[in-house]
């Protein structure tokens, strides 16, 4: 598949982004397309080592779907948060489909390597999107800034400027937020917050 | 909504985020007043913010991952299925029979109608473990190994095999808390065995070793109880020989930290009898651990007590007590012994615990504790000894005895002459008789200052004296080495930073830096109040020489004695003392001589004051002075800086005088003033750009402040970024940003025409490239003066003098 050119993308976020739902179904492939083309990746690779490498590639996927250099200076905070949130739908839908299509093999997601190594279950796209979903409940803003960084690719810098709060406050926002949700899928989490939330 | 209650767990989390670990439970006792529900929520949170590479990859890596493994997951189905063609029937060979594939376990195989293989987890040299899951046990995770297939082509296989077996015996009778348990094993359809352990959750010791060394009392607590791990281990006849922080897995329960010993004998089953066959089969890293008998291939449970102690040293220093190029240089270096003691690098480290840990790090096997339980106790017990806290005085401050050192010449070197230099002028002061006296008392403290180091003590007023004679004795040897040395007494104040570290600042260190200032090669000078307890013992006020007052930088005036035993100190006056002080003791000058002096200096305004204090060495004489009153420019920056908040979270900002080298995360403010009046242009420059051009930003004047001109009035401040709150962050990326400063008598065309780009729409990014080319021909062509630079350490200014009407300055911020 041809690569999806950034402008094209930008076109279609900021059109989504204004209520053309149309958009989102041109969307998706296009997403998908640079998901399969890291997945080639991933699969070439023989061997550990290639850690560097891959990020950039993430990065340079993101700055493909997301290119902000194209969008103008105002609108670049509103743009960040639309896009964040589109990819969660997308990557969350796809997790979902993915699935739903393997029923008990090892369909598990993973966040990362130390979470692999490091705790009981493995965690998925769709567990830390419902997780997520809780925590928005609870914390709107910490539940926020994971869209953004996570889902979405921002730095922290970029998360301060689209919640216009200060990089210090991001960092510890994710920080705290990271653990709750860790906390979540690991399933470690005695049921305490409701006991708290009832008295 | 947030609810009243997730409002107080969360203000909590950000208290307790900024203490050290070893602090929150007792900070959480206190503020949860009794509330058990409350503080285990915040505890338990706190336990999970550890968890630090969650989440670290961003989604569409997240995503991307499951693609591939739901082909590789395709393959295999397709294999089962009968193969479509010759290639992958090979392929289905490979991955399950044959000798070929180095790892035939692939993700989704079933092992023995039970474990599911999730993942390879690492490989070893000659084994390889996996992540499964327990289909029998609620899909509980399990670590399963299994020796590689390569190690079958080995004339040794069945040595291998053998010893494996007896490994895995070895290991399910290790009933310890800190072992990690085996839980089954069993043969694969090729014969090779495996084995099942369980899993361990949390994250690994290396995760957490710092490069300024861990809490004390963490240190005793995890030592301790890895030493107690270890002798159950050896108790069994078994020997782990490949500990290393990776292979340590730091578990939470109830707020207490306890580490798991995973890994065990596997990766050293294979020995290897010569250490350069060491590096064909092992990873570089894991020879830092290894005892010198491991190296040649006979290991034994000392070698894991000595493997324990280099972990010790790195957990308290954050650095390798050897770092070697090859496996013969460490045998060597091993033999000699640890050059760099740790209290060398961790001022307040109890002495005690250095000797606990140098023992434990002996070359020969004998030398070294019984048992790693013994060493794991007795580096607990020197480490839970209260470092000896002098009282708080009213004023904070104490009077400390201050010996500074300087090698002549340093920045003339090269920087691995420079590096073998201070090494070896670190070993010539360590072994003096007043430095360990007063090392092992705990009151010492030494502070590097890049061409030399300074020497804080306490107490006694002579340690610091003595110890620059003996110094200076074991230098005869070295005529090459041209060490300059200054002491006094003063008032000095001890900060005690977020490791537990000791520091200290104060007056009496800047004018120990002052007297030494004054000497040349050979010198120890004597501020007077140390000349006046020397004066009264007979012993040392024979060799003092009284050179009377001199001027040193900012016009401070700094009564001078040198000490010449004949074998220690230099008799020679310094020809920069020579210029301007007559050798002869001064008599008492006339009161109105002074008034004169003061007079002329006040006449010549503040604008001259920078002028005259250019360099030590050339003290002004007033005809020289007066010609630097012309149109010279001046301008004055200093930096504010906070390291970064996620990683050092108490850090308060703090004032520098100059550029450092910035890690990633620190945040930068800069600030620049002039007495004078002028025009100022502040611009950043970024790499070429791919059209060949430079990448400005203009930083100052921005539309927002100052009206959005560049005239300044005499003293007026200026803070970049603007609006106040702002910093600039360093990223990741390794680099420099170069920031030009242009401070003019008359305003820049070149630059007026540009200044307006820095709006909050191009955030000062300069696009037309004809503006770029004049802008940078502007800069090359008026940097060509290069202004003198002077570094005021004590008023943390840089300052900048230009001899033309226009100062072209750069900062330069380095990070990395």
């Amino acid at each position: 598949m041809e690569l999806p050119s950034s402008r094209e993308v930008t076109q279609l976020l900021l059109a989504w982004s204004e209520g053309d739902q149309a958009a989102l179904e041109k969307l998706i492939p296009l997403v998908q397309a640079e998901l399969h083309r890291l997945a080639k990746h991933y699969l070439g690779r023989e061997h550990r080592g290639h850690l560097l490498q891959t990020t950039a590639l993430v990065n340079e996927a993101y700055l493909r779907l997301i290119d902000w250099k194209n969008v103008r200076w105002q609108n670049r905070a509103h743009f960040f948060g639309v896009s964040a949130n589109l990819m969660r739908h997308i990557l969350v839908d796809f997790a979902r489909s993915r699935s739903r299509h393997q029923a008990g093999a090892a369909q598990h997601v993973s966040l990362d390597e130390a979470l692999e190594v490091s705790q009981e279950r493995g965690a998925d796209l769709v567990a830390l999107d419902e997780a997520l979903t809780a925590l928005a409940e609870l914390d709107p803003r910490k539940s926020k800034i994971v869209e953004l960084r996570f889902f979405g690719g921002l730095s922290i810098e970029e998360t301060a400027e689209v919640l216009k709060v200060s990089p210090m406050t991001v960092k510890r926002e994710w920080s705290k937020a990271r653990a709750w949700l860790h906390r979540e899928l690991t399933h470690v989490r005695s049921d305490e917050i409701r006991t708290l939330e009832a008295n | 909504m947030k609810s009243e209650r997730w409002k107080q767990i969360d203000h909590l989390l950000d208290s307790a985020l900024e203490l050290k670990p070893e602090e929150r439970p007792a900070f959480l006792a206190e503020r949860c007043q009794g509330d058990e529900a409350l503080r285990r929520e915040v505890e338990s949170l706190l336990a999970h913010e550890q968890a630090k590479d969650f989440m670290d990859s961003p989604a569409l890596e997240v995503a991307a991952q499951a693609i591939a493994a739901d082909q590789i997951e395709e393959r295999r189905t397709h294999v089962m299925d009968g193969p479509p063609d010759d290639t992958t029937r090979k392929f289905a060979t490979n991955q399950l029979q044959t000798n070929v594939n180095p790892s035939a376990l692939m993700p989704g195989v079933m092992l023995a109608e039970r474990y599911l293989i999730e993942k390879e987890l690492g490989q070893g040299g000659i084994g390889v473990v996996y992540l499964a899951r327990d289909q029998k046990l609620h899909h509980a995770p399990v670590v399963i190994k299994v020796l590689l297939e390569k190690v079958r082509e080995n004339k040794h296989q069945d040595w291998i095999e053998k010893k494996f077996r007896q490994e895995i015996m070895a290991l399910s009778r290790i009933d310890h808390p800190g072992v990690v348990r085996a839980l089954d094993v069993g043969e694969l359809p090729d014969g090779r065995t495996y084995l099942v352990m369980q899993h361990v959750s949390g994250v690994s010791l290396r995760s957490v070793i710092s490069s300024r060394g861990m809490g004390l009392a963490r240190v005793g607590h995890l030592i301790r109880q890895i030493g107690q791990a270890l002798t159950a281990a050896h108790e069994q006849g078994i020997f782990h020989r490949d500990l290393k922080p990776e292979n340590i897995m730091l578990q939470q329960a109830g707020g207490e930290e306890y580490p798991k010993l995973i890994d065990f004998g596997i990766a050293t089953v294979l020995e290897t009898p010569n250490p350069a066959t060491i590096q064909a089969t092992q990873v570089a890293g894991t020879l830092d651990y290894m005892a010198p008998e491991q190296l040649q291939g006979k290991p034994t449970a000392a070698s894991d007590i000595y493997a324990l102690g280099v972990i010790a040293y790195e957990m308290l220093t954050g650095r390798m007590p050897f770092n070697p190029e090859t496996g013969y240089g460490l045998l060597e270096m091993q033999r000699t012994g640890v050059r760099i003691k740790p209290c060398d690098l961790r001022p307040g480290l109890p002495i005690a615990a250095q000797t606990v840990i140098l023992k434990a790090l002996s070359f020969a096997q004998a030398d070294r504790h019984a048992r790693a339980k013994d060493f794991g106790d007795a580096l607990a017990q020197a480490l839970s000894v209260e470092v000896k806290e002098t009282q708080p005085t009213l004023s904070g401050l104490e009077l400390a005895h201050v010996l500074f050192t300087d090698l002549v010449g340093y920045s003339k070197l090269t920087i691995d002459e420079q590096t073998l230099l201070l090494q070896y002028l670190q070993e010539v002061v360590s072994a003096t008789e007043s430095f360990q006296r007063a090392q092992a008392s705990n009151q010492l403290l030494r502070l590097p200052t890049g061409d030399g180091m300074a020497l804080v003590f306490f107490g006694d007023p002579l340690l610091p004296v003595k110890c620059a004679v003996d110094v200076a004795r074991a230098l005869r040897s070295r005529p090459e080495i041209k060490l300059r040395m200054g002491v006094h007494t003063g008032p000095v104040q001890r900060l005690s930073d977020i490791n537990q570290n000791v520091n200290v600042s104060g007056g009496g260190i800047n004018m120990a830096q002052r007297v030494m200032d004054c000497g040349e090669a050979g010198h120890i000078l004597l501020s007077r109040n140390v000349a006046d307890v020397l004066s009264q013992l007979k012993e040392w006020s024979q060799y003092l020489q009284d050179w009377g007052e001199q001027e040193v930088k900012h016009g401070v005036k700094v009564h001078i004695f040198n000490l010449h035993t004949g074998e220690a100190g230099n008799p020679e006056l310094p020809a920069k003392l020579r210029r301007v002080a007559p050798p002869e003791p001064r008599k008492k000058r006339p009161p109105l001589v002074i008034m004169a002096a003061l007079l002329a200096v006040m006449a010549l305004g503040a604008i001259t004051w920078w002028a005259i204090q250019s360099r030590f060495g050339r003290t002004p004489s007033l005809p020289e002075t007066a010609s630097a009153i012309a149109p010279a420019r001046q301008l004055s920056y200093w930096l504010t800086v906070q390291k970064d908040p996620k990683r050092y979270p108490s850090s308060k900002p703090f004032i520098l005088g100059s550029e450092i080298i910035f890690e990633a995360g620190y945040q930068v403010q800069l600030h620049i003033s002039s007495p004078q009046a002028g025009y100022l242009y502040i611009i950043n420059e970024g790499p070429v750009q791919t059209n060949g051009l430079p990448d400005y930003n203009v930083l100052f004047p921005d539309t927002a402040t100052n009206n959005g001109s560049a005239e300044m009035t005499a003293n007026q401040q200026i803070q970049v970024p603007q609006p106040s709150g702002n910093w600039i962050i360093f990223d990741k990326e390794e680099g420099v940003e170069k920031i030009w400063l242009i401070w003019s008598e008359r305003s820049v065309p070149e630059l007026e025409a540009v200044k307006g780009r820095a709006n909050p729409q191009d955030l000062g990014v300069i696009n037309d490239s004809s503006q770029i080319k004049s802008v940078a021909q502007y800069l090359a062509t008026q940097s060509a003066a290069k202004p003198e630079v002077e570094k005021d350490e004590m008023n943390k200014r840089t300052k900048l003098t230009a001899k033309n009407s226009v100062l072209i300055g750069v900062v330069k911020l380095e990070h990395h």
